[in-house]
């Protein structure tokens, strides 16, 4: 190796050698994206499935596509893709939002689809390793709000909150008045609290 | 070739240097997770230590460190994109601990103690040595923790092999006999235990060419035979 003071060979060297690493990731990521885009889709189609009772999967396919990160065939159902700051990055999540007439509030059910959360201490949002989601199913925005905060993962915990008071500030009557626009509303309009 | 075997037995990096034992401990529930991180590790440790001896006449060797964190951090982030782009599943449950490869004072260890000051035939059999030690290390806990905790070995190897493989699972109790084995505390236990047996073998058979007292009575042993 070259010892001494940077000379400016070194710091050729130096410029050489991250060009050639950059160079290397970029050529692997033109190799590797789109099927890694692809991996995530199905899963996020996966997930929206378990999410879906048989009926409203049906209705699924007739959807085209995302809207400002909204999906939804203008029945009782629709799912919200959300995004909130946890503990170690963001946390993406897709929330289905099922409201079944004007005087009861609407009830979420979250999952998550990309997280960096600490393992062992803010993982238990995975619902592959941990039922802490899968069992607040049907919990309305109110439950969120007043349900306890988890010792150790305070962080974790605020961002399902705000995940939930986003997915009701999101679907307000307005949005989705604009969203079902030309297409015949199928059942009841929920309460949004 | 000695520096293969040493990189495999004396000088293992799990069990007789404990380097990288967060991600050992923390990924090595089932054989195939710990196949999992054993690969990615290998890979990484491969590619950095054949790219370091390539370079180590250009690396400045005030700015040595920085550099050999740059290539493992590539080779690191190459591993990711690969297991996240060819076997998602797995990716989705080691992904954090292959990330932190990039840390693991092993790979940065060799690099800067063999990598940087040998040539590159001597770089790549190291880096295959100290892989296959540590493979070695992971699976053994990985199968002794898989036995314990499922009672089953090779369960789930469909995430590395294919649908192919979901048949390769060998069910050896009906349940489990030790779930502790599953968690962090058993992990340590288990981890604890295998590297006692380990170091006991390995100190059953010293080798006569390390051992100077062993060197010394052996020559003192020749001087009486020739006076004889």
């Amino acid at each position: 190796m070259n010892s001494g003071a940077l000379s400016w060979q070194s710091i050729l060297s130096l410029v050489l050698i991250a060009a050639t690493c950059g160079a290397a990731l970029v050529w692997i990521n033109e190799i590797t994206a789109p099927r890694i885009a692809a991996q995530r889709q199905e899963q996020a189609r996966a997930l929206m499935r378990s999410l879906l009772q048989p009926r409203q999967q049906i209705e699924l396919k007739t959807v085209a596509d995302w809207r400002d990160d909204i999906l939804s065939a203008c029945t009782d159902w629709w799912l919200i893709r959300v995004s909130e700051d946890g503990y170690a990055g963001p946390i993406e999540l897709l929330a289905h939002w099922q409201p079944f007439d004007a005087n009861q509030p609407g009830r979420i059910k979250l999952r998550v689809l990309k997280h960096l959360e600490t393992p062992g201490i803010g993982d238990f949002i995975d619902h592959e390793r941990d039922n802490y989601l899968p069992d607040r199913d049907g919990a309305t925005v109110a439950q969120w709000q007043a349900a306890d905060a988890l010792s150790g993962a305070t962080v974790t915990f605020n961002a399902l909150q705000r995940a939930a008071a986003t997915v009701a500030q999101r679907l307000d009557s307005e949005t989705r008045a604009t969203f079902c626009s030309g297409k015949e509303s199928l059942t009841t309009t929920g309460a949004i609290e | 070739m000695s520096t293969f075997k040493r990189g495999v037995l004396e000088n293992n990096p799990a069990w007789a240097q404990l380097l990288g034992l967060c991600p050992l401990l923390a990924v090595s529930n089932s054989v195939v997770n710990a196949l999992g991180l054993a690969i990615a590790s290998g890979f990484v440790l491969l590619g950095s230590n054949l790219t370091i001896s390539l370079l180590r006449h250009r690396i400045p060797d005030v700015a040595r460190l920085p550099c050999f964190v740059l290539i493992i951090a590539t080779f690191t982030t190459i591993t990711v994109m690969i297991l996240e782009a060819f076997a998602f599943a797995l990716y989705l449950r080691i992904a954090l601990f292959v990330q932190i490869i990039v840390t693991n004072c092993m790979i940065l260890g060799r690099a800067e103690s063999f990598a940087s000051r040998q040539p590159i035939g001597a770089a790549i059999l190291d880096a295959l040595g100290t892989a296959l030690g540590f493979a070695i290390a992971l699976l053994t806990l990985g199968g002794v923790r898989e036995i314990l905790g499922y009672g089953t070995l090779l369960r789930e190897m469909d995430l590395l092999f294919g649908d192919a493989a979901s048949s390769w699972t060998i069910e050896l109790t009906n349940s489990a006999t030790l779930p502790l084995a599953l968690f962090p505390p058993g992990a340590f236990l288990l981890a604890g235990l295998l590297f006692a047996i380990a170091q006991g073998l390995a100190r059953r058979k010293p080798r006569a060419t390390e051992d100077p007292n062993q060197l010394a009575s052996e020559a003192a042993d020749r001087n009486n035979e020739t006076r004889a």
